[in-house]
């Protein structure tokens, strides 16, 4: 995450490329949660059984946690998008004053 | 009882998905790998909060959470003092007062900072037995994987050693600290995820917080001290399991946890790895925020097996089963696959770390420093890779060494009490006091060993007696840490110091000096630090944001006041 100097004007301009993305862990955060967070909310929805119901005493825990999973996804995609890797790296750098 | 999870295709689903993830993170971030540095230290180039969260995600490993919901079952709310009184002082202390002399030092070690403060043969020493310490704490890690996944869905311990050994070992040598720490940040994540279900799902059935806490008392399984933190501490009538108040604070919250949390590289690496000086004093800072709040999600699921699975109390399932039995209990088809793959991921990201601070210490400690000086950085990392694939082949080793203890939890500590307590005394009085010799660090540790592993031994022959193994092992730091500051004395005392020019960087007082110790490693991060050196010339001061006191200061006064209101 070092591919330039912080603080280079332009930087938050420049368009960031596939390999930046691929290199920032929230967008690992946010396909793995985003991912898991469906596989629950759909199996939550169309499949849970009156005895995965009854586990947790009448609350869908799969729906939940599948959309909460879905949720914490978006946030950190929002993240992303407000604050792409270059700028992320280089704001509260002390050499960026 | 059967702890058997009755695991569907679609379960299994969800630890194919993090396998795939895990090693796809190891595949694209060997791009970033081009010198030595970036493989052992992620080039000194992440943000806070990634260092902050696999700092914490190193230690709640899969032992940890087994072992706390346990305690939580058997012990109550007590449990707390780990992660309260155990942990958060020594993290803000870290940040603090100790990581300018580890950051600022530019050292890529731990040990190398003993190099550099004392000499050659300290540092000799103790690359050595963190070396060994460190491979067999892996082992562990694996062996209890392989036990946990065995019981809960029946596969063969050999096969998931070989299986989890042999994805750790493929994105940990494409990708080094970087995929390591991404994967652990990936690991709290999803242990969260699945913990707070477990949490949500078993007070429903209990009946809420109200509940629990009614059949708690009713059934008294916990003791009669078993729902407060603090009662039973008192000096004349101790009825606490944690012992009494000067135990508690002595005992565990300094000697144990400030020598585990300020001087385990497996730890400070993550700090290491951070993009600045205020990024690595912010990193255990940040992570005991989440650290302080942990005891919700995983010592209540310890209080709600208490309730939900009689047979702990009974002696039919041990208190190390309390966890797999709850998920057994309250998971439904779906959350059970997602709470598998965390607990692969747990048990993985230890051994990762383990493995990722084993390999860094061999290379540049031992190899660069003793072997075969004076390489070219690509060597280095060449040699880093080979290391860590030897690393893991020995932790499967170690697996099978580990099998032999009864109690892994007992082998842990007797491996901490004996290595690491030591270790601490050393440190605080080589960066606070400028007198202390360059022999006195080798000598100190020695007789600080020593005296552990005399207090062990003691204890095994039957001279000395304890109530239990743990008791011994913290009996055993507490001898360490006594040894080690009188031996250190008394050879200060009869050695010459270290002229105090050497010691830029290293000491209290010698911080603000142009740093001379430092490796002449490649710094990939010269912008900041000349930016970092001038702001100290000029004596501006940091944003309040990037500064770690205000933040510091805070996460201590939480800490107190989640003490006094749950008292």
């Amino acid at each position: 995450m070092t591919a330039h100097e912080p603080g280079t004007p332009g930087a938050r301009r420049r368009k960031i490329s596939s390999t930046e993305l691929a290199l920032d862990l929230r967008t690992w955060i946010a396909a793995m949660f985003a991912t898991f967070g469906s596989m629950l909310t759909v199996y939550g929805a169309f499949f849970a059984t009156a005895d995965d119901i009854a586990k947790g005493a009448g609350i869908n825990l799969n729906l939940w946690t599948g959309v909460g999973m879905i949720a914490v996804a978006l946030l950190f995609a929002l993240w992303l998008a407000i604050r792409p890797s270059g700028v992320a790296d280089s704001a509260g750098e002390p050499g960026s004053r | 009882m059967d702890l058997r999870l009755d695991a569907t295709a679609f379960d299994y689903a969800f630890v194919a998905v993090y396998l795939f993830f895990v090693i796809a993170i190891g595949v694209v971030t060997k791009r970033k790998v081009r010198t030595s540095e970036d493989y052992f230290l992620s080039g000194r180039s992440l943000p806070a909060w990634i260092c902050a969260l696999a700092f914490l995600s190193a230690n709640i490993g899969a032992t940890e959470l087994l072992g706390m919901a346990a305690n939580g079952s058997q012990y109550g709310l007590a449990t707390v003092h780990y992660y309260w009184i155990g942990a958060v002082p020594a993290m803000v202390f870290l940040g603090l007062i100790m990581m300018p002399f580890y950051y600022g030092s530019r050292v890529r070690s731990v040990p190398e900072y003993l190099r550099l403060r004392f000499n050659r043969a300290t540092h000799l020493y103790q690359s050595i037995i963190f070396s060994v310490a460190t491979i067999l704490i892996a082992g562990v890690n694996l062996f209890a994987l392989a036990l946990l996944i065995n019981v809960l869905i029946g596969l063969p311990l050999w096969a998931s050693i070989i299986v989890s050994a042999g994805v750790v070992l493929v994105y940990t040598t494409m990708g080094g600290l970087t995929a390591t720490m991404y994967n652990e940040v990936l690991q709290f994540f999803i242990i969260v995820a699945f913990l707070v279900p477990l949490t949500v799902g078993g007070l429903a059935r209990v009946g809420g917080v109200d509940g629990l806490l009614t059949a708690l008392r009713e059934s008294q399984v916990l003791g009669e001290n078993g729902l407060s933190v603090w009662g039973g501490t008192g000096l004349g009538n101790t009825t606490n399991p944690y012992g009494n108040w000067i135990a508690l604070l002595l005992g565990m919250g300094f000697v144990n946890s400030f020598g585990y949390w300020t001087t385990n590289f497996t730890e400070v690496q993550r700090a290491l790895s951070a993009k600045d000086m205020s990024a690595a004093r912010r990193t255990p800072i940040i992570a005991a925020i989440p650290k302080m709040f942990l005891p919700l999600i995983i010592i209540t699921p310890g209080l709600l097996a208490a309730v939900l699975v009689p047979e702990l109390a009974t002696g039919q399932l041990s208190h190390n089963e309390a966890l797999p039995a709850l998920i057994g209990a309250v998971l439904p088809n779906g959350l059970v696959g997602l709470a598998l793959a965390a607990l692969i991921a747990a048990f993985m990201a230890g051994m990762a770390a383990n493995v990722s601070a084993f390999n860094t210490v061999v290379t540049y400690d031992l190899w660069q420093t003793y072997v075969k000086p004076k390489e070219k950085d690509t060597y280095y990392l060449r040699v880093g890779r080979k290391l860590t694939v030897a690393g893991v082949f020995i932790a499967i080793g170690a697996a099978f060494i580990a099998a032999t203890f009864n109690n892994i939890q007992d082998y842990l500590q007797l491996l901490q009490s004996v290595f690491s307590a030591p270790l601490f005394a050393t440190f605080i009085l080589g960066m606070f006091w400028k007198r202390m010799s360059p022999w006195a660090g080798l000598w100190g540790l020695i007789a600080g060993a020593a005296g552990a592993a005399g207090v062990q031994l003691g204890y095994m022959a039957g001279v000395l007696e304890f109530n239990s193994q743990q008791a011994a092992s913290f009996t055993g730091s507490g001898m360490a840490f006594i040894f080690d500051i009188v031996v250190s004395v008394l050879v200060t005392w009869r050695t010459a110091p270290k002229p105090v020019e050497e010691l830029d960087g290293l000491v209290w007082g010698r911080t603000k000096m142009p740093i001379v110790g430092a490796q002449s490693a490649p710094d990939l991060h010269a912008v900041a630090v000349r930016a970092e050196r001038e702001r100290i010339e000029t004596g501006a001061p940091l944003p309040w944001w990037d500064n770690p006191w205000p933040l510091g200061i805070a996460v201590v006064a939480v800490m107190v006041i989640l003490n006094i209101v749950v008292g």
